[in-house]
């Protein structure tokens, strides 16, 4: 089982009085799906560049999830980002869609 | 400083954006990128932050030991760094296994709410859950890979109201 050792979770309190890290020490014993006993575990990193063919699939799928109430961003949220002036975001995107405009004009 | 055995990993604290609020964690971590320098059996690490906030930014300090793993937390603002002086300790319950154990893989439901970050305290490696879509299921599902018998240091940081 995957279980956290109840025992050891345990959080400290920030400064602000306002957020709280908590933490949790498990061992696994037999590897099982559904971890419950750590929470539901959770992710707004949505893949990794190196799996594009997921990105590609949850991209396809960017509606749908949407409606599920899953956060999916695709182009058209980066660019609508950078009109509303996000400097970082456009930064980043910019840094991206050039990666992607040099590999499209190698090909 | 790291001694011998010991490594170190600092996450940055980012506040999700009121906009984006709905789908996602309040907080999310960063984990920061860091060069070392080795002195004898210690090595001295330098954390860097790619875009400081202008106010503070808030990092928690994890040390990872043979054993334990030790919890912290320090606040950043410009140049001075502000170093909490209770830091936790947290024992891992290690269970003896004689053979090498193979990666299995786990699946379950994401929830999009939370961000909880699973380390390897051996590698001190974070382990990356995958998010695919099931077609059969009809919906968002998440997959990563544990291995049997070892432990596993999981956080998240939340909201002190939740």
């Amino acid at each position: 089982m995957n279980k956290a050792d109840k025992k050891t979770c345990n959080s400290l309190v920030f400064e602000d009085e306002a957020k709280v890290v908590t933490f949790a020490a498990f061992t696994t014993d037999n590897v099982k799906d559904f971890p419950l006993d750590l929470g539901e575990v959770g992710t707004n990193k949505v893949v990794a560049p190196e799996n594009a063919t997921e990105a590609k699939q949850l991209a396809s799928q960017a509606e749908k999830l949407k409606g599920q109430g899953v956060r999916v961003k695709t182009k058209e949220d980066a660019e609508k980002r950078i009109r509303n002036g996000r400097n970082v975001a456009k930064s980043r995107t910019a840094a991206k869609s050039g990666k992607a405009k040099s590999e499209g004009t190698t090909r | 400083m790291d001694p011998n055995n010991v490594s170190t990993v600092v996450y940055q604290i980012n506040e999700t954006l009121k906009d984006d609020l709905k789908n996602s964690p309040k907080y999310t971590v960063t984990r920061l990128d860091y060069t070392e320098e080795i002195y004898g059996d210690k090595k001295k690490k330098t954390f860097y932050i790619d875009d400081p906030s202008d106010d503070k930014d808030e990092l928690v300090i994890l040390s990872f030991g043979k054993d334990r793993v030790v919890i912290n937390m320090a606040i950043l603002q410009g140049d001075k760094i502000t170093i909490s002086k209770k830091p936790t300790p947290l024992k891992f319950n290690t269970l003896y296994s004689d053979t090498e154990q193979e990666y299995k893989e786990f699946k379950y439901t994401p929830s999009f709410k939370r961000q909880i970050s699973i380390i390897d305290p051996e590698t001190t490696e974070e382990v990356k859950p995958m998010v695919y879509f099931d077609e059969e299921a009809n919906e968002v599902r998440g997959k990563c890979k544990l291995k049997a018998n070892k432990p596993y240091f999981a956080f998240e940081i939340k909201d002190k109201k939740d």
